[in-house]
């Protein structure tokens, strides 16, 4: 019997070792991969390619120094009759192998964003790349991707890590208000309304470019709108204000008012939007209740002007500061309701999950169409702002 | 005076406790059923999926109980030996042959769903029997060692299990949106009982206490033992599948494979050097591979040695390892292989997690067979 239970213990230990020790499929050094920092997604102009997938690969050698002053990113590109072909056409061009998981940003051309077929086909692909994080920052850009992928930001030379350090510091919001958009957020918002609102990049024109600049300066600024699978239009920045304040997105925005002769800045600490439906509006009709609640603090008002310190003024100041929020948010309802058509707020999901009965109205008086349920209801919108500092000087 | 042997401190008489039991019961259960768990049961009663888990943890009670209850009756006989003499010997050895292929099977699908899921996030070019090979050793190894050393090692295990899964989802516990179980209990009820079904093959491998009689150290609170365990388990997944709809959303988790491998994906450590922390979940999603597949090969084992009234168990699992494997090989892919899974949930599963049980509770009831006589 103890000679049976050796064979049996033999014959386990050598299958094991076999397996442990041949395990050499897989085996990838670190020099051997091509880290793809962003990936641009063109439609391609090539006769029988459908696809142009640009991507932007650190160049890891460069990036320790040994390249002198080489590029620390080289863009390859390639085309293809799917997405996922010109994929596999790029990995095909170099001879490491390609790797997504430190993929930053993915940026999607105009002529993706026109073309239903060509854009549902990318997200999907996208969607299937295990290795590419799905909390990877999704832009969209009004010129062709490929060209956005070889300009360079000037503080960081791999656009992807430039994107995902703007994002992750606050000067995201605090300086230009700019929307962030992931690739599950978009996947989220395709899903539910066939329509997104998905932050742009772009590059500066030419004419505005400086004599001593060799490439166009990047440009993070206003959204692209897409219904129904396909862009409607772009909104500038200037516009977007409000969209931050309805999804309680707008901490380290700032906001302000002419005081008589000069302005006083807000600097926005933290916002809260709550939103609340019924069916009040107007000839019974879904009503959306906008309640914002804004808290933050001066950042600048007029030198040696002590009227910060009465209360009157104060308790003024932030009527006049709700007041413009009040408006921007208007503003930004009015361009989705009826400019665009389109819910860009998420709408749907959240009267689904506040007012399910008036959910389901909705959507049988529309026809099951949510953008026309949308574009049907009221809104009221009551700011309230808090100034809660006024800062060390007097 | 006990024949009781001991080797390093450690008794060594075929015996495990309680505690024991729950460890390799939770470690057994726990994690095959919950990877995909959340999305199937989101798929029926959507953000009310959880609910589905509670309902399907009410409803596995009564045949835990059951089982436990048949388990404390065989006093101390095997399985196949108890079936004989209730049913009869021909039904007894059909039925102990319909548990040895569920246990198998059970074996084969976890087998493929690991190795595709290893494939897709760690080791994409490793061929399927390098995985499986690897596998299926480690777990006949275990199982040749028997119930003792099966017991201890889960003891282990089970913090290896709890410590990575507690882990990421307390991490990711910041990022979820819990307006996404609203609006709560609007399913219809057929929904919710739709989505209980499948729950409740999440509880799947729960059928082995009823092999488990011969190994009892101490059989007379095995009832409410068996019962905690379970509650727990179904707590622990309620609690995993709330978390997984609140983080996709009841829409977007239908469109993932293994939400809650899924997770991991979602969340950036604070201060991390690393952007993928996949090893993590993969910890947990391994160990409890193994812990099934080491318990069907077990117990499928002494099935087949009882039957066959012949041999070790060890000779056993060396015969099952390749049938496993080829079994595990057979499905073209994926879809398949779920296609598979369901199907064999829903016939010779259901007759081993509560047909059989059931009816061999009521042939004992009326054959006059009561715990009073039986020494526990």
């Amino acid at each position: 019997m103890r000679g049976y239970s050796f064979t049996i213990k033999f014959v386990i230990a050598g299958a094991l070792l076999f397996a442990l020790l041949s395990f050499n499929w897989d085996r990838t050094e670190l020099e051997g991969r091509a880290f793809v920092v962003a990936i641009g997604i063109d439609a391609s102009q090539e006769e029988g390619e459908r696809f142009e997938v640009s991507m932007s690969i650190a160049d890891v050698a460069a990036m320790e120094g040994e390249g002198g002053d080489a590029d620390v990113a080289v863009l390859r590109v390639a085309c293809g009759e799917s997405a996922a072909r010109a994929m596999g056409q790029v990995d095909a061009q170099i001879s490491d192998k390609v790797y997504y998981g430190h993929t930053k940003a993915i940026v999607l051309g105009e002529s993706i964003l026109s073309d239903e077929a060509l854009l549902r086909e990318v997200i999907d692909t996208l969607s299937r790349k295990n290795e590419i994080n799905i909390k990877c920052i999704v832009m969209a850009t009004d010129k062709a991707a490929k060209d956005v992928l070889e300009a360079k930001p000037r503080e960081q030379n791999l656009l992807g890590v430039y994107l995902s350090g703007f994002y992750n510091s606050n000067n995201a919001n605090a300086a230009a208000a700019v929307v962030k958009l992931d690739l599950e957020g978009l996947t989220e918002s395709l899903r539910s309304t066939g329509s997104a609102v998905i932050p742009k990049i772009t590059l500066e024109e030419e004419d505005d470019k400086g004599e001593d600049e060799s490439q166009p300066e990047i440009i993070i600024s206003g959204v692209a709108v897409l219904r129904d699978f396909t862009l409607a239009d772009y909104v500038p920045n200037e516009d977007m204000a409000g969209f931050l304040w309805i999804m309680a997105d707008a901490a380290g925005s700032q906001v302000a008012v002419d005081a008589g002769g000069g302005h006083i800045t807000f600097l926005v600490h933290k916002s809260k939007a709550t939103l609340d439906f019924d069916s009040n509006g107007p000839g019974g009709r879904a009503h959306c209740r906008v309640k914002l609640r804004a808290e933050g603090a001066i950042e600048g008002a007029r030198f040696m002007e002590d009227y910060l310190y009465d209360t009157e003024t104060m308790r003024q100041l932030q009527n006049r500061f709700a007041d413009k929020i009040h408006d921007e948010i208007y503003d930004i309802l009015r361009i989705f309701q009826q400019d665009l058509g389109v819910d860009g707020f998420g709408l749907k999901e959240r009267l689904r999950k506040k007012n399910r009965r008036l959910h389901e109205r909705c959507l049988d008086e529309a026809h099951g169409d949510w953008q026309a349920a949308f574009e049907n209801m009221a809104f009221a919108v009551d700011a309230d702002v808090i100034i809660r500092n006024t800062g060390p000087v007097k | 005076m006990t024949n009781t042997e001991f080797r390093d401190g450690f008794a060594l008489n075929n015996k495990i406790s309680l505690r024991q039991l729950q460890a390799l019961l939770f470690l057994e259960i726990f994690g095959f059923g919950v990877t995909a768990l959340p999305r199937r049961v989101a798929e029926s009663a959507a953000q009310d999926g959880w609910v589905s888990v509670l309902a399907a943890t009410a409803m596995i009670i009564p045949v835990v109980m059951i089982i436990s209850h048949l388990t404390k009756l065989a006093r101390g006989l095997s399985f196949h030996n108890f079936a004989c003499s209730v049913l009869s010997k021909p039904l007894g050895v059909a039925v102990s042959l319909i548990f040895c292929s569920r246990l198998v099977l059970l074996a084969a699908f976890n087998l493929r769903i690991f190795a595709e899921i290893t494939r897709q996030t760690m080791l994409p070019a490793t061929p399927f029997a390098v995985i499986f090979v690897s596998m299926l050793m480690l777990a006949a190894y275990g199982a040749a060692k028997g119930i003792e050393t099966r017991a201890r090692m889960a003891e282990v295990l089970i913090l290896v299990v709890l410590l990575p899964l507690i882990f990421v989802f307390g991490i990711s516990g910041r990022d979820i949106d819990i307006t996404n179980l609203a609006p709560v209990m609007v399913s219809p009820i057929e929904n919710i009982l739709a989505g209980s079904f499948s729950a409740f093959f999440a509880f799947s491998g729960i059928e082995v206490l009823l092999l488990l009689s011969p190994y009892l150290s101490r059989p007379k609170h095995l009832t409410k033992s068996s019962a905690q365990v379970t509650v727990t388990i179904g707590i622990f997944m309620a609690i995993v599948t709330a978390v997984t709809i609140s983080r996709f959303g009841p829409e977007g988790i239908t469109h993932q494979m293994w939400p809650v491998l899924k997770m991991m994906d979602t969340i950036s450590l604070p201060g991390s050097i690393t952007d993928r922390q996949g090893a993590l979940i993969m910890t947990f999603w391994i160990i409890s591979a193994y812990a099934i597949i080491n318990a069907a090969l077990f117990f499928s084992s002494l099935l087949l040695k009882d039957v066959m009234g012949r041999g070790q168990h060890s000779g056993y699992i060396l015969a099952l390892v390749p049938i496993i494997a080829i079994l595990a090989y057979l499905p073209k892919n994926l879809v398949t292989v779920y296609d598979l899974h369901t199907f064999s949930n829903s016939t010779i599963g259901l007759a081993t997690m509560a047909g059989i049980p059931l009816i061999i509770f009521i042939i004992a009831k009326i054959r006059g067979m009561k715990l009073k006589n039986a020494r526990l």
